[in-house]
């Protein structure tokens, strides 16, 4: 699955997402999920959780390295909105002008 | 189109055309405005991006619009009319470039000879029914055909026209020019002379082409040729400048015949619309009764759900709540009402005020996933550093579950960041939102430029898709489509757990 139930609050996707992967895991049947929903990453003991992650010394460069990791709520989104020049004072300049 | 100018069709759309053009779905529009003509499809589209920015203008419009609802049988037949005028000039055969000056003329006559017909016709049609007419752009335009192409005129240009068929020969002048060659040949206005005169004309400067002298011929004819050089390259270009005339009278009279097209598809729905009031750009406002989306309407058979909103003076709408409850269709409704306002046409609605901005700007969550190139949110982030680069203060930005594509926390920072940057910047911004951190933050700063609206779910989880203002929450009411689709609730224990709180 990838990014299933994203298109609602987080309230309702880790809702909809906890109930949808406990019938999952119920069956037993192998799954793959591509989420950012991290509640989902720790539901039971046979959840594993995988991180993708960034260079150690600039986290807008990504490894596309899955690594075995808990979930830590890190996406580095804000580094790459840098990158394209939307954050607060470098958008104003932008727009200013 | 304009008070002052020509509505070519030449003019450059702004860049963003084809975004706004897919997020808000014109093309639904566009093809109810055309009707199956591909020239209204074209005159609709350009209408529509090249949008006006003075409210002076748009009213100059609404007030043909308004006269063209009262008159639309006249207005139809004036677009029928120019339509015909271009089609019958092409059915002409043109000839080939190379043909001599002779046989261009002979073209020419062809086609001013029809082209004067519907410049009669149209004088008619004016002569009739300029009374029906009270605004000042089709008053002015039935005026000048009324003056300009009056009879006179008319039976001048049929009379000349007659005369270059040279049906009683051709008067050439020329001078002795080097080598005592002929040079500088002129067509010359024969004098009323009668046939019987100049048969009898004994001067003795005549002489007669014996009938199988080939050679002779062709230097005749070649010396006709000189002669009507000027005379067919200007008539070339007097059919070039009226069949101008009726493009532009076809464009202009078009985009109305468009509008009429749409209205008659409204009104066919029972669906209401309005002539939106337009404020100068600084004149911050948005108001509305009874709104829809007209591309919806153009798309069901029912009726579509209409919304209120009263955001004046209030830069940021933020609009939430219930998944499926109408937020998307009500931003689109806001995005084309502004567009069909500052093209001069009605919106659909019982009323509609706003200022006119100096460009609408949309930024879409987009469905197709081109993460195998750069990634969701790179892509999107990249979209939105394309709106700042062309952005300006007093533009409208239309954002629809912009940034979710990281995770909640993340993805609010950076919509928190943009939304203020533009807001500072005197962009006004609508943000549809399932990202309850963003909404819920915004709502806690207590701005008094935000309004906040909600999608409602009704009773037994029901959607009548209406907005009302109030509070963001922290569910969207996922758990119904879930019900929906699988039989079953979610467990409440679980909603019961994750609600600790915050209810």
């Amino acid at each position: 699955m990838n990014e299933s139930f994203g298109s609602t609050t987080l309230r309702d996707a880790v809702l909809v997402g906890t109930e949808v992967m406990h019938q999952i895991i119920a069956l037993d049947a192998p799954c793959v999920f591509v989420t950012f929903v991290d509640e989902l990453a720790s539901l039971s003991g046979s959840t594993v959780s995988m991180m993708s992650t960034v260079a150690a010394d600039d986290p807008t460069v990504r490894t596309y390295k899955l690594m075995r990791k808990r979930a830590d709520g890190l996406a580095y989104a804000a580094a790459i909105a840098a990158k394209h020049g939307l954050t607060y004072d470098v958008l104003r300049r932008r727009i200013e002008r | 189109m304009y008070p002052d100018r020509d509505f070519g069709l030449q003019h450059v759309l702004p860049a963003n055309e084809a975004t706004v053009a897919q997020d808000l779905e014109l093309d639904t529009l566009f093809a109810a405005m055309a009707a199956g003509d591909q020239v209204l499809s074209e005159v609709a589209r350009r209408a529509i991006h090249l949008s006006l920015q003075d409210p002076d203008t748009i009213v100059y419009r609404q007030q043909i619009l308004t006269d063209c609802l009262s008159n639309p049988t006249v207005v139809r037949h004036l677009y029928a009319l120019a339509g015909e005028a271009l089609q019958a000039e092409k059915s002409v055969w043109r000839g080939l470039s190379w043909d001599s000056p002779r046989s261009m003329l002979r073209t020419s006559v062809q086609k001013m000879e029809l082209l004067a017909g519907f410049l009669r016709r149209l004088r008619e049609m004016a002569d009739e029914h300029a009374a029906t007419f009270h605004s000042p752009g089709l008053t002015r335009l039935l005026t000048m055909f009324a003056q300009e192409l009056d009879e006179q005129y008319v039976a001048l240009i049929e009379s000349q026209l007659t005369a270059l068929k040279f049906r009683s020969g051709l008067l050439l002048s020329a001078q002795l020019s080097a080598g005592n060659k002929g040079g500088n040949h002129r067509l010359r206005q024969p004098r009323d002379q009668r046939w019987l005169a100049r048969l009898l004309d004994r001067s003795g400067y005549s002489f007669t082409i014996p009938d199988r002298d080939e050679n002779g011929f062709r230097a005749l004819g070649e010396l006709e040729d000189r002669g009507v050089n000027l005379v067919s390259s200007a008539l070339a270009q007097s059919v070039h400048h009226v069949t101008g005339f009726f493009e532009v009278l076809r464009v202009e009279i078009g985009f109305y015949v468009a509008c009429l097209n749409l209205s008659d598809r409204l009104v066919d729905k029972g669906e209401p619309t309005c002539f939106p009031v337009a404020l100068a750009r600084g004149d911050l406002a948005l108001r509305a009764e009874g709104l829809y989306d007209v591309c919806l309407a153009l798309t069901v058979d029912q009726r579509v759900a209409a919304n209120d909103i009263s955001a004046d003076r209030k830069p940021l709408v933020i609009i939430t709540g219930a998944n499926q409850g109408g937020k998307s269709t009500f931003l689109r409704g806001v995005g084309l009402a502004q567009l069909m306002m500052q093209c001069g046409m009605f919106v659909g609605g019982h009323s509609f005020r706003a200022n006119v901005c100096d460009g609408l700007f949309t930024h879409y969550k987009r469905e197709e996933d081109d993460s195998m190139r750069s990634g969701k949110l790179d892509e999107e982030l990249a979209r939105m550093s394309e709106i700042a680069d062309r952005i300006t203060p007093n533009c409208m930005l239309l954002c629809n579950e912009s940034f979710a594509a990281t995770n909640e926390r993340e993805g609010s920072q950076i919509a928190r960041e943009v939304v203020h940057a533009l807001l500072d910047a005197g962009v006004k911004v609508l943000f549809v939102t399932h990202m309850f951190d963003l909404a819920c933050g915004f709502y806690r700063e207590a701005l008094d430029n935000a309004v906040f609206l909600r999608a409602e779910r009704g009773a037994d989880a029901a959607r009548p898709f209406k907005l009302a203002e109030g509070k963001p929450l922290a569910t969207s009411y996922g758990e119904d489509s879930y019900r929906k689709i699988f039989g079953h609730s979610v467990n409440p224990a679980a909603a019961a757990f994750l609600d600790r709180g915050t209810r």
